[in-house]
């Protein structure tokens, strides 16, 4: 296929609609395909195709080359994926020979490096927050907390769209040339994730020692010393031990709970730790 | 057990929903384990009840659940199975842990069979593709939705009419000091969801941070909400202050450890 080919057989351009809908096309099926082999390409496919059959309606052969490119593995965090998203749109609205080459390319280098900054400060630390908020406000009945949670992801739809907008106009460069400004926001996140960590492990983790030691006639209450040292000193010993376990060898998840309950159900029976 | 049809029926679809939601981070993924206990509590007929059960099991994934590939436990199915016998059965969150938990360990395996099914929607589009029917390569991919609600609509659906009988064998049997053990561990397991939150976080550099929230909230009893304004303020200083070409502290740190 040479480029007047190509020339003759373009048809349309895209009109601000056509854009806006890409980006709603991979807000509800970026992961609706999601598999072992490619993971999202049929996401990418699913958005971007029509826009393909558009530019290039006549040229059926173009269109399924194209098409069948876009199947290439890729993934990414969904909310930088519309930076990358608008960046292919842009450049296959160019139709340069190799558009969608580029836009490949692009899309390979830059997936790594955007999730990583996208899922700290997109799902991560706002999850993490939202979640130790409405979890709280939950464990006293009530719906409050989650209110926040989903006005937040409302105000997130926003973000996305800015961000498939800065890919399309300002193209996905202007992301990693602020590399330095998300890494920052990045690390402000985490800090505001490791206050709320902090509070949560304090007011969250409820665990008692009812167990009265008694020698002779004096009976100590064990509580009482414990808070005397320090309020929460057991959560916190608590929360160290987890952490500890946590980084052995051939732990996971599962194992940490399992552990926990069976700490529960032991210290219950045995009667040193109360609820 | 009370448990209708009409309720098995939209706790199916909302299971089948919410696997498709936290996947594609689309609606309710932020406290989505609360919102599964609110929601599934709202089908029930006891919201409090849903709420309790959500934010204990939301306690035990905060954020890291079902990052980076690694096998957790699915709190969202475990939830929903767990909150729809406890008030089911008119038993209250020792129960729903009790069952909850095992189920939402269970309930790993069902990613696989959705990313597996994913793929048969993958083949179906690519071959559409090459026999020039678009239109019908982006129904297959759509389609992939189907994946999702066979993965985790249908057994739901199965544990909800089939396990009746026996979780309220179950329920009955339960022991005291197993009631007991689970009432303590419903206190005890937010330090699962925490420690693998400061495993991933760069606790180790920044754990003076930790240290502040914990004050406010052992000391002053600083409600969440107030330790968060607090956080912002912190992290408003320090992004304000610090040098742009900071290191970035999230990637990298800590993340050795296979979680």
């Amino acid at each position: 296929m040479t480029k007047s080919d190509i020339e003759n057989h373009a048809s349309e351009k895209l009109s601000k609609k056509d854009i806006r809908r890409v980006y709603y096309r991979w807000w509800f099926q970026s992961q609706i395909c999601f598999n072992y082999e490619t993971m999202q390409s049929a996401g990418v496919v699913g958005a971007i195709g029509p826009i393909i059959e558009k530019l290039y309606g006549k040229n059926k052969e173009l269109v399924k080359q194209k098409l069948k490119q876009y199947f290439q593995f890729f993934n990414i965090n969904p909310y930088m994926g519309n930076a990358i998203m608008g960046s292919v749109v842009a450049l296959e609205e160019t139709k340069e020979e190799n558009a969608t080459e580029t836009a490949n390319a692009l899309k390979t280098g830059l997936m790594g490096p955007l999730s990583g900054i996208g899922d700290s400060i997109f799902y991560v630390i706002p999850m993490s927050v939202l979640g130790a908020i409405a979890a709280y406000m939950a464990k006293s009945g009530s719906a409050v907390g989650l209110g926040i949670a989903v006005a937040f992801t409302l105000v997130m739809l926003w973000v996305r769209s800015k961000l498939f907008d800065i890919g399309y106009s300002t193209g996905v460069n202007f992301i990693t040339s602020k590399k330095a400004v998300f890494d920052k926001l990045t690390q402000s996140a985490s800090i505001l994730g490791l206050v709320v960590i902090g509070g949560l492990l304090a007011s969250m983790v409820n665990v008692k020692v009812p167990y009265i030691f008694q020698y002779g006639d004096v009976k100590t209450n064990i509580q009482d010393i414990l808070d005397s040292i320090m309020p929460k000193l057991l959560p916190l010993m608590m929360t160290f031990f987890a952490y500890w376990i946590l980084g052995k060898k051939k732990m996971t998840t599962v194992k940490l709970v399992f552990i926990i309950i069976a700490i529960a159900i032991l210290g219950s029976v045995t009667g040193i730790l109360g609820a | 057990m009370h448990i209708a049809i009409w309720q098995i029926l939209l706790l199916t679809l909302f299971a089948a929903f919410i696997a498709y939601d936290f996947t594609s981070q689309l609606i309710i993924i932020n406290a989505g384990v609360v919102m599964t206990g609110f929601i599934t509590g709202l089908i029930m007929g006891d919201v409090k009840t849903g709420l309790l059960i959500g934010g204990t099991m939301q306690l035990m994934t905060l954020g890291v659940g079902g990052y980076g590939g690694s096998s957790v436990p699915d709190y969202y199915i475990g939830t929903i199975i767990g909150t729809a016998f406890a008030i089911g059965s008119g038993s209250g969150l020792e129960a729903a842990l009790a069952i909850g938990i095992p189920v939402a360990t269970l309930a790993v395996q069902l990613d696989v069979l959705r990313k597996m099914g994913g793929s048969f929607f993958l083949h179906k589009a690519i071959n559409a593709v090459d026999n020039y029917e678009n239109k019908k390569a982006y129904r297959w991919i759509i389609s992939g939705v189907l994946a999702s609600i066979a993965a985790y609509g249908l057994p739901v659906f199965i544990a909800l009419v089939f396990g009746q009988g026996v979780v309220n064998a179950f329920i009955h049997w339960m022991p005291v000091w197993l009631i007991n053990g689970f009432k303590v561990a419903g206190g005890l397991l937010p330090v699962v969801g925490i420690s693998i939150l400061l495993r991933y976080m760069p606790f180790k550099s920044y754990w003076f941070y930790v240290l502040a929230g914990f004050f406010l909230a052992a000391y002053l009893k600083v409600p969440i909400l107030g330790i968060a304004i607090v956080g912002v303020i912190i992290a408003a200083i320090s992004f304000k202050q610090n040098p742009v070409n900071t290191k970035p502290i999230i990637e990298g740190a800590d993340s050795d450890d296979e979680i």
